[in-house]
């Protein structure tokens, strides 16, 4: 029997050492040699630059259309309405007392004509966007009142605004306070007063009489008074009638192209160019606007050059705009740069970041010659834009452009050794110089390609048609490369475009294109967990 | 009658917990596909059928492939690098299409000799638990070539990727049947509780790589079924079924020897609803990630998809019933010498992927309780080997049994299959 055990127990430890020899230790590994597509795409001057700065004419040559607003000069300023209190303290008018008031009876019926502060224009008539009007009632009179505080030139829909409420017992020490307040949103206020000649006055009416059904009796003395506080905050014009003063100002201008158009780096050499500056009054006041300076800036040449163009820089008389029951009808002036009329090609073939537009305003140069008509809506306004139009016949040299690309991949372990193949098909009539690196967040960078240079599209006879020329490029992927990717993320790539140096330039047309292929070749290390 | 069973059992298990161990570490990777030993039908001693009980504790772990060899699955199941040398050799033996396959295993059986049945002396309880494992799959050439040694050597040409097929099965049974104590031969029917299914048939599968690289173009078409993922385990599966198991064996005369021919597992497994069937038929292409809009020389983001993304596919969840994989064995031994007897015999796993396995070969008795035998297989999931067994039943008491069917891949790694198997048998 023992024995029998003994040789069970062997039994059992050969194959328990059998199953444990079955115990995974490791991953599994191989490698192989992979060639697989990793990206394709194709480049047309559209993927470069937005649609919506594109257009391409009958003969499918692109136009470079850029339009941008230099200023809307902020004439809204002029008829801003700050916060303003207007506090008023109406007194008993009697002497001695106290007496007692009977149910009904008036004790106080007085009219105002309340100021509104509005910097130096005169204005008849504000409509609010938004802000509110908050209002306090304090009664210092020992009785209940009926009290009725009429705004009739604060309307909404045509109707006047009344603040009405009954007060209660108040004294001296311990007056009865009643607040309330009113969002001024769409409403209009009439700010001619009583006698509706006046302005920046609002006109309120004030009765207060012993409430009828008054469950005690009222006693009045003389000097007992009611004290009625209105409180405009945040109010937004959203339009406005008057006379806003005579102003002058200086206009100082600096606009950021960066944010519409990245132009590239290089130099550019134009055809020709147009560009249209438009200056659209849409406000009732005249104005004149004199232009001291229009200049644009290029980084990477580190040059300003003011546009030249001998009307921009003559006094610009401006009408004013007309209403007619809410159209308006703007006056509209344009100075029209070509090549011939200005230097705008120079202008434009520096490349600007930015452009910088200084001048002098004169608003209501003539003064007050409507009799305190002059209106605005606030949505409208005095502006400047420019509208260019640039058909890209150009020539370029070195002209740079730089995009990073970030890849989001799930983190892996790859173990690779090989090549990327990028396989480029050029219909650009110019050389393309392509370079790629990778760049981590410490900012130091691994080369991949350095200005692998792209063959020219061949021309032929036909005006704009090219014959693609391909070319190929082999970047190393070994393992020190992608462990970088790993870590990084981040492609940069730089293309650098030539034309011949010649002097021509060459029209880019619609269908010019530079297709590229990336092909991964090389062998990787598989694993099975 | 029945609680004498019931006893017996529950006696066995608390005296033997020995065995109860050895149940459990066994059970896990073991298998049978096997018959009875062979030492049961040929012995002279029949003295354990006089005993009251014999319980039998079968298993066997079987991998083999015509092409894979021992050293790939070693590095497949416990981990390691696959050398190219290695790889370059098992593709340049590839043929056309290949096979691969496991068993995995075991059985606890219980034979009651001593009660009557249907009043029927000559008729016995058998009682069965097992866990069993069954993967196997078909795959050609230009798929191996494909998985472990790239497309690269495909370029400008076509990498046939099907026919492929491949399954994987576990499931646990629990039976109950009826032998005859004389020959026994009988059957067994069992509860089946499935425990995982996965089977993958793709008809039609190529894979087009351009000469310069530049796109993929894969063309599929197939069927995925797989058994509720969300339980695993063993005896957590998320399928029931029934099996049916028999052995008939014919002795002849005159003691001479005996034709055996046994099934196991006939039967099928239902999965429930939360198991899948994804079918895909679509081509796909792969030229890179489109980039188009990238370069608007702003700062941008790509995002690479994965393998899931670019295989269209229905998945559908619904229930299924699936055929367990039956084995079949036919075996004829016979004496021709006092001592010795040669046997010969078929195995036949019908699946897609095996091979009927054929075997030949001599046993010989040292004494009345011991056998030592040699035999050639050639088929199944492999192709050729030399086993060897040993058998051993002392007194009529005990039995052991240890074997293989393929001696060279117990120690070379070159060999292309691996095997053993073994029976532990007690009779009371």
């Amino acid at each position: 029997m023992m024995k029998s055990r003994n040789i069970i127990s062997v039994l059992i430890l050969l194959l328990t050492g059998l199953m444990m020899g079955c115990k995974r230790e490791s991953p599994t590994t191989w490698q192989s040699d992979v060639l697989v597509p990793i990206a394709n795409g194709r480049i047309t001057l559209n993927n470069i630059i937005d649609d919506s700065l594109l257009y391409y004419d009958e003969e499918c040559l692109w136009h470079l259309l850029f339009h941008e607003s230099l200023t809307d000069f902020d004439l809204d300023t002029l008829v801003e309405i700050p916060d303003t209190v207007i506090t008023k303290s109406f007194v008993v008018p009697i002497v001695g007392g106290p007496f007692v008031i009977a149910p009904g009876q008036e004790i106080i019926e007085q009219t105002e004509n309340n100021l509104i502060n509005v910097n130096d224009a005169q204005l008849r008539e504000v409509r609010i966007k938004s802000g509110e009007l908050q209002y306090s009632i304090r009664s210092y009179i020992n009785g209940y009142l009926d009290c009725v505080y009429e705004l009739p030139g604060v309307t909404l829909n045509g109707s006047g605004t009344t603040i009405q409420t009954v007060t209660q017992p108040g004294s001296g020490a311990n007056p009865y306070v009643y607040n309330g307040i009113l969002n001024l949103a769409g409403y209009k206020i009439d700010m001619t007063g009583e006698s509706g000649f006046m302005f920046n006055r609002i006109f309120t009416h004030l009765i207060l009489s012993a409430a009828t059904d008054a469950p005690a009796s009222t006693f009045v003395s003389g000097n007992d008074s009611l004290v009625i506080e209105l409180k405009f905050v945040n109010p937004i014009v959203s339009y406005a009638r008057g006379y806003f003063g005579q102003h002058n100002y200086e206009l100082n201008e600096e606009v950021d192209f960066s944010d519409n158009v990245n132009f590239p780096d290089g130099n550019l050499n134009l055809q020709q160019a147009t560009m249209k500056m438009q200056i659209v009054n849409s406000v009732g006041v005249d104005a004149q606007i004199n232009f001291e300076e229009v200049s644009s800036y290029s980084n990477f040449h580190d040059l300003t050059l003011p546009l030249v163009h001998a009307p921009l820089y003559q006094p610009l008389n401006i009408t004013r705009a007309y209403d007619n029951n809410g159209a308006v009808s703007s006056a509209t002036y344009e100075y029209n740069m070509n090549n011939s009329n200005s230097n705008i090609v120079p202008f434009i073939s520096n490349l600007p970041d930015v452009m910088n537009l200084q001048a002098n305003v004169i608003i209501n140069p003539l003064g007050n010659v409507t009799d305190g008509n002059d209106f605005i809506y606030t949505e409208k306004s005095l502006s400047a834009t420019v509208d260019l139009d640039v058909p890209l016949n150009i020539g370029m040299q070195d002209l740079t452009l730089i995009d990073t690309i970030e890849i989001n991949t799930d983190e892996t372990e790859l173990v690779a050794n090989g090549a990327a193949i990028l396989y480029f098909e050029n219909a650009f009539p110019f050389t393309a110089k392509c370079s790629v690196w990778l760049i981590d967040d410490a900012g130091s960078s691994t080369t991949l390609l350095n200005y692998g240079q792209m063959q020219s599209a061949f021309t032929t006879d036909t005006q704009g048609v090219t014959i693609p020329a391909g070319s190929s490029f082999k970047v190393l992927l070994d393992q020190y490369v992608i462990d970088r990717i790993n870590e990084s993320h981040r492609f940069v790539v730089k293309v650098v475009f030539d034309t011949p140096d010649d002097g021509q330039t060459y029209g880019l047309y619609k269908d010019y294109y530079i297709d590229f292929k990336v092909v991964a070749d090389g062998e990787v290390q598989l694993k099975y967990d | 009658m029945i609680r004498r069973i019931d006893q017996a059992l529950f006696s066995m298990i608390i005296n033997h917990r020995l065995w109860l161990m050895c149940f459990f570490v066994f059970l896990t990777t073991l298998a049978s596909m096997a018959q009875l030993p062979s030492i049961m039908l040929m012995t002279p001693d029949s003295s354990f059928k006089q005993r009251d009980a014999l319980v039998l504790l079968e298993g066997q772990a079987l991998m083999g492939s015509n092409t894979l060899d021992n050293l790939f699955f070693k590095r497949v199941l416990r981990g390691g690098n696959l050398e190219n040398s290695h790889l370059n050799a098992i593709a340049e033996r590839s043929k056309g299409q290949n096979r691969a396959g496991f068993l995995a295993g075991g059985d606890l059986e219980f034979y009651n000799f001593r009660d009557t049945l249907f009043n029927r002396p000559e008729l016995g309880l058998h009682v069965n638990i097992g866990t069993h494992y069954h993967g196997g799959i078909n795959f050609s050439e230009d798929l191996f070539r494909t998985v472990f040694r790239g497309n690269k050597s495909f370029a400008g040409d076509t990498a046939s990727l099907a026919p492929l097929s491949l399954q994987y099965q576990a499931w646990q049974k629990f039976g109950i049947g009826l032998f005859n104590k004389s020959t026994l031969s009988g059957f067994t029917l069992s509860l089946v509780e499935g425990q995982a299914y996965n089977s993958l048939i793709v008809t039609e599968a190529n894979m087009y790589t351009s000469l310069t690289g530049d796109s993929l173009a894969l063309s599929y078409n197939g069927e995925y079924l797989r058994s509720d993922t969300s339980r695993f385990g063993w005896a957590n599966g998320s399928g029931v079924g029934v099996a049916l198991d028999f052995d008939y064996n014919l002795p002849l005369k005159d003691h001479k020897g005996v034709i055996s021919i046994s099934m196991r597992d006939l039967g099928f497994v239902f999965w429930n609803k939360q198991s899948q069937k994804i079918q895909f038929d679509s081509i796909t292409d792969w030229t890179g990630l489109n980039v188009n809009g990238v370069f608007d020389f702003a700062t941008d983001s790509l995002h690479f998809p994965n393998m899931e993304d670019s295989i269209y596919r229905q998945v559908e969840s619904r229930s299924f019933f699936a055929a367990l994989p039956a084995t079949i064995h036919l075996r004829y031994a016979r004496y021709f010498s006092a001592h010795d007897f040669y046997e010969a015999g078929m195995i036949m796993l019908p699946n897609r992927a095996a091979i009927p396995m054929m075997y030949a070969g001599a046993s010989h008795f040292v004494g009345e309780h011991f056998t030592f035998s040699e035999r050639l297989y050639a088929g199944g999931y492999g192709r050729f080997g030399v086993g060897a067994e040993i058998q051993w039943m002392p007194k009529g008491s005990w039995l052991f049994r240890l074997g293989t069917k393929s001696l060279g891949g117990l120690t070379m790694s070159s060999a292309r299959s691996k095997d053993i198997y073994f029976s532990i048998g007690k009779s009371f």
